[in-house]
């Protein structure tokens, strides 16, 4: 028994949890503004039935801002202060701990006029860098009030969807979820023509005073926007593998592939 | 011919150009408006929204924000004399400007203004918030076709239910289920969530930011919420079913789940049982980190002494092998007497009849000899086991202190009977056992810091006896005349206790977490072997008989470090064990007593070189004393063929260890490779020998010999995904040596194990609901004494597995396995349909296993000098038909 303790403590302190411990963080700019998101999608575009939701916060500084999931954000600010893989492991192996959820964090105008992507697959943390200014709006003369604001509704195409977007001037910002920006104003609600991912906003807050817009100062695979997409769909579609490295359950590994089969329908359909 | 086309193209151009020239002058048509925006200062201010309106119009009709060197451009088509420009931003004063719509270039020049924009929640919740409870009403959020609670929790607001039944708050999974601020359940919520009528239940409460320990409050902060479920009126009485028979012979399965809530006393029972092979008994522990952290240290509960001889189970599925008769009941109560404690019980109780069929032939291997012996064994195992959990947890801001009895008591009987070379003999063995343990944790302030105290104190009695007839070793026991019946009797009763502080410690970039302890172990063994000569008890001599009685004191300390940086992170851990150990034996030559001071090290690294390449590499020095427990002088006969004594002073046995690793991982090639090697030295002061008398059984004395034993293991593993053809191929091989020294039969040797597995693998994702997988192993075995082969066994397994959803209620499992040994083949296929009616909640559930009606499994075990091939015989042909549902 105490072997077996001693292997996995080994085996889990090198494996997954090394990096929880000792973060270090690169402080930006401090958050002005933080803005909450609720995101509705069907993750299986074969089951309308199946919707899924999740709430964001976009956190705004003077020159750029974080997009980030909230489950995630509580999360990353629990293990931040964890100071040994034992408190990690005890933290993590808790059976009510959340799952890994919605991972990607999305920074914009870092670095200049370009987007900052990190996102994780089991095992690693990828990065790549995009242009900021790859949406090309289209203005409408359509206007209606949202949550309370005077918005407008502006079209583009993007990652092979068509995109409607409601934005309010009356909001001084040019930010919106996601990796949407570029419109006059804050988007307020944006979706796609089949409704499989619709936003929305919930509130806009003052964060707490020395709330800092940082990024997780870590080893990054640093990649392309492809070499990233290749490397999600590789680990979808190559599930059953990579669950056979961790449990040799087979009713365990049939429920991660059911599930992978139903996760078909990204927000970026166009992958190459 | 072509003369019109050309004429028309002309014409079309002509008509364009005076248009364009028109148009745009006359007729306002398309203008550029560009220009560039700076503060007051002079610095250009990039992400400037700048909008374009037509004069008393508040719809945007064209927009541009600026960039890096604060210039911006857009292009307006409009039909008017003017427009009017404004330029917004959250940090400057918003300007604006009615210029005339001709193509224009601007400069704007901003004052520095942060504007207050009010934080608002747009939409209001339809809950109630006081401070951090939210509470939702049940009633608001049910609707008709809603059944139970979690399908009611589905719709609230910032509440979502995974598959799994976890339940999660804003995307994080919550710390505590409370049903009437109790938490009964301790995490196994789901069985209640799962079959609590909606009817019953009036408010759903979250509690945000919940810290379930009191005293740490306001030190530790939790960004996880607690559910509390507020029950409607007075009892309610739930549960759920499962109910499933089959062929051949009579099969049953049954679970039955009811519960009682109260606002004082709640109540969750389980009464299930099959003969299916389903060992549902495993359900019942709970492994948590942090239990078998702890159980590592302590010693455990079952004394297994005696044995009657069975082949060690199969490494495949105890469900089809297992020939079983189970009922378990169990039962969880919790009781409140106030808000600051609360009393849980667990009690459980169950009852097993397993039967079980093997055989095993032992080929042992001596430098100049080769001995071969076969047993059948048929067994009957009866496990009868009362186990209770008392559990009472105070929660106050001074302190928290959760406190754990258990009391075990079990009556387990075990019959035998082996067949070897054409003799019959009959074992009984009497295991009943008797435990009480109390596990006490407490976290208390001392100054600043929060320290941990842990106190486990344990007391068994284990009075165990073994039975063969006729009697065995007449050669020791009886003068070489065979009789009718042996009797080993031993009676073990033992006492521990250890007790512990510890702390974590942060400085910079290294953390260290100290603990220090002590532990006191007393036991008493008694034994003696009785003979039964013609009806006659006789009691043997003190050569056969044991009275020992035994203290051990350990005094510990131990601590932690990790150092890390970016790439690199160094760990250690170090611990001083002080040992004190007394034995005293009813024969004053055997007394031995022990002091010493032991120690362990072990340091790591890891360094990540590249993106995808990594190594990691360990060593580790630990020293432990012998195992106290298997000190004794007179003989003790373990099973019928097996008569054990040690008589060698209590040593100290150290291991060295080396691991390292070399990784490969590229995600976007989807190509993974590890090399792993560990390598393991140990040395002890004693080797145990072996007497083999020609009927196989062994007498094992130990002697004062040194000896120095190793092992050496090697993997590798490479996997790479092709996406284009949606295959991955996968290669395993493993290489094990181990080496050491033996004696058997007076005689003294070398022995070394090899063992090569290669496992190459291919799996095709035919559609993402669709898989098949084939592999196959290769196993090979190879045992040599003083460097000569004697042994080899080979064996080859192919298995094919394949599974697809069908529809998403609907999914279908095929799997085989083929091997040939002995010129004989041996074919299994399982298949397994399941169908869910989502609505309703039914489950249905098919299986057929081992279709081909393959009635024995065989596998390979070898160490040092002997080689074991054991096989079992299976479960036949059986199709089990069950439904799954809840009612209410």
């Amino acid at each position: 028994m105490k072997n077996l303790v001693f292997i996995s403590a080994v085996f889990l302190s090198n494996c997954s949890y090394a990096q929880f411990v000792g973060l270090k963080y690169k402080n930006i700019e401090p958050a002005n503004i933080v803005v909450t998101y609720s995101l509705q999608y069907q993750q299986d575009s074969t089951d309308p039935s199946n919707i899924r939701s999740s709430t964001f916060y976009l956190f705004m500084g003077n020159t750029i801002s974080k997009y980030v999931n909230c489950a995630n954000y509580s999360r990353d600010t629990a293990t931040r202060r964890f100071t040994t893989n034992k408190q990690v492991i005890d933290y993590m192996t808790n059976p009510q701990i959340p799952k890994a959820g919605i991972l990607y964090q999305i920074f914009k105008n870092y670095p200049k006029g370009k987007l900052t992507f990190t996102d994780h697959i089991p095992s690693d943390t990828f990065k790549f860098e995009e242009n900021l200014d790859i949406f090309h709006w289209n203005l409408t003369d359509d206007t209606a009030i949202n949550c309370g604001y005077k918005t407008q509704k502006a079209t583009c195409y993007f990652g092979g969807r068509s995109w409607s977007a409601w934005f309010s001037p009356d909001l001084p910002y040019n930010d919106g979820p996601y990796k949407f920006n570029g419109l006059p104003g804050l988007i307020v609600k944006v979706y796609d023509n089949r409704n499989h991912y619709v936003f929305n906003l919930l509130s806009i807050n003052k964060p707490e005073t020395g709330v800092m817009i940082d990024i997780q100062d870590q080893e990054y695979i640093e990649t392309t926007k492809q070499g990233f997409f290749r490397a999600e769909d590789s680990f979808r579609e190559d599930i059953v593998n990579r669950a056979k490295e961790v449990s040799s359950d087979n009713d365990f590994i049939q429920t991660l592939a059911k599930n992978a089969a139903q996760r078909n329908n990204p927000i970026e359909l166009l992958r190459k | 011919m072509n003369v019109p086309d050309s004429y028309a193209g002309w014409w079309k151009a002509i008509v364009s150009v005076i248009s364009l020239l028109l148009f745009n002058q006359l007729l306002w048509g398309q203008i550029s408006i560009t220009g560039q925006i700076s503060s007051n200062k002079g610095e250009v201010l990039p992400r400037i929204n700048v909008m374009v309106y037509l004069p008393g119009n508040t719809s945007l009709i064209a927009f541009a924000v600026s960039d890096e060197q604060g210039k911006f451009k857009t292009t307006v088509k409009a039909v008017s004399d003017s427009l009017i420009i404004k330029i917004s931003s959250i940090n400057y004063r918003n300007e604006s400007r009615q210029i005339v719509n001709v193509s224009q270039t601007l400069q704007f020049k901003l004052v520095e203004d942060v504007k207050q924009l009010e934080g608002i929640s747009v939409i209001a919740l339809p809950i109630n918030k006081y401070g951090d409870t939210l509470s939702y009403l049940v009633g608001a959020f049910a609707r008709s076709d809603d059944k139970d609670l979690e399908d009611v929790l589905r719709r609230m607001p910032g509440i979502e239910v995974e598959a799994s039944g976890q339940i999660l708050y804003q995307g994080t999974a919550i710390n505590k289920f409370y049903v009437e601020g109790l938490d009964l359940m301790e995490g196994r919520y789901s069985l209640v969530t799962k079959n609590l009528p909606k009817g019953s239940v009036s408010t759903v409460e979250i509690l945000e930011n919940h810290q379930p320990m009191r005293m740490l409050q306001d030190k530790v902060a939790s960004q996880q919420a607690a559910l509390n479920v507020k029950i409607k009126k007075g009892v309610t009485t739930t549960g759920t079913a499962e109910l499933g028979a089959g062929l051949s012979p009579f099969l049953w399965d049954v679970n039955v789940t009811p519960m009682t809530f109260t606002k004082k006393i709640q109540v969750v029972t389980s009464l299930q049982g099959n003969n299916t092979g389903n060992d549902v008994s495993q359900q019942l522990r709970v492994f948590t980190y942090d239990d078998i952290k702890n159980s590592g240290e302590h010693p455990s509960e079952d004394v297994k002494m005696l044995n009657v001889l069975a082949a060690s189970p199969p490494e495949i599925k105890t469900n089809r092998y297992l020939d079983n008769n189970i009922m378990l009941f169990n039962f969880n109560g919790l009781q409140s007497i106030n808000s600051q404690i609360i009393l849980r019980s667990n009690i459980y109780y169950t009852y097993d009849e397993q039967q079980s069929n093997t055989s095993l032939i032992r080929t042992i291997y001596m430098p100049d000899d080769t001995l071969h012996f076969s047993e059948k064994f048929d067994n009957q195992l009866t496990t009868n086991n009362l186990y209770a959990k008392f559990n009472i947890n105070r929660n106050v801001k001074k302190n928290y202190l959760n406190n754990d009895l258990k009391i075990q008591s079990g009556w387990d009987k075990q019959g035998g009977t082996v067949y070897t070379e054409g003799t019959k003999i009959v074992q009984a063995l009497r295991n009943p056992l008797r435990s009480i343990s109390n596990d006490l944790k407490s976290l208390n302030p001392i100054g600043n810091q929060i320290w941990e105290f842990r106190s486990y104190i344990s007391f068994d009695h284990s009075p165990h006896s073994l039975a063969v007839l006729p009697g065995q070793f007449e050669d020791m026991l009886n003068d070489s005349v065979p009789y009718k019946l042996v009797t080993q009797e031993i009676d073990l009763k033992r006492f521990y206790t250890d007790n512990s502080a510890g702390l974590v410690l942060g400085i910079k970039r290294f953390t260290i977490s100290p603990r220090i302890g002590i532990s006191y172990q007393q036991q008493s063994l008694l034994s003696n072997i009785n003979l039964s000569i013609n009806d006659i008890e006789t009691e043997m001599t003190s050569e056969f008989a044991n009275n020992i009685d035994t203290w051990h004191l350990q005094g510990y300390l131990m601590t932690d470090v990790d150092y890390k940086l970016s790439k690199l992170t160094f760990s250690g851990s170090f611990a001083l064990n002080s040992h004190k150990l007394n034995i005293t034996d009813i024969k004053p030559a055997n007394n031995q007593e022990l002091v010493k001071l032991l120690a362990d090290y072990r340091i790591s690294a890891d360094y990540k070189i590249t993106d995808f390449w990594r190594v990691y590499s360990s060593w580790g020095y630990t020293e432990r004393i012998s195992d106290f427990d298997e000190m004794y002088s007179g003989y003790i006969m373990k099973n019928y063929r097996n008569l054990s004594q040690n008589m060698v002073p209590v040593s100290t046995t150290s291991t060295q260890m080396v691991t390292s690793r070399i990784e490969y991982r590229n995600q976007i090639l989807s190509f993974f490779n590890t090399l792993s090697y560990v390598y393991s030295v140990s040395h002890s002061a004693s080797t145990s020998s072996n007497w083999i008398n020609t009927d196989g059984s062994t007498i094992v004395t130990n002697e004062n010999m040194p000896q120095t034993s190793n092992s050496h293991f090697l993997q590798a593993y490479t996997s790479k995904f092709f996406s284009a053809a949606k295959t991955t191929l996968s290669f395993r091989g493993n290489y094990v040596q181990q080496k050491g020294t033996s004696v058997v039969n007076a005689e003294s040797f070398n022995t070394r194990n090899s063992m090569f597995l290669l496992k190459p693998d291919l799996s095709i994702h035919l559609t993402p609901w669709m898989n098949v997988d084939y592999n196959f192993d290769a196993n090979t075995i190879l045992t040599f004494i003083n460097q000569e082969k004697k042994s080899r066994i080979s064996l080859l397994k192919h298995n094919i597995g394949f599974f697809f959803f069908p529809a998403k209620n609907q999914l279908f499992n095929f799997s085989t396995e083929y091997y040939r040994h002995n010129e004989v083949n041996n074919l299994f296929v399982d298949m397994m349909y399941r169908y869910t009616f989502t609505k309703k909640k039914v489950d249905l559930e098919l299986k057929c296993s081992n279709i081909f009606n393959s009635d024995t499994y065989t596998s390979f075990l070898a160490n040092a000098y002997s080689v074991w091939e054991t096989t079992y015989l299976l479960r036949p042909f059986q199709v089990i038909f069950s439904v799954k549902f809840s009612f209410y």
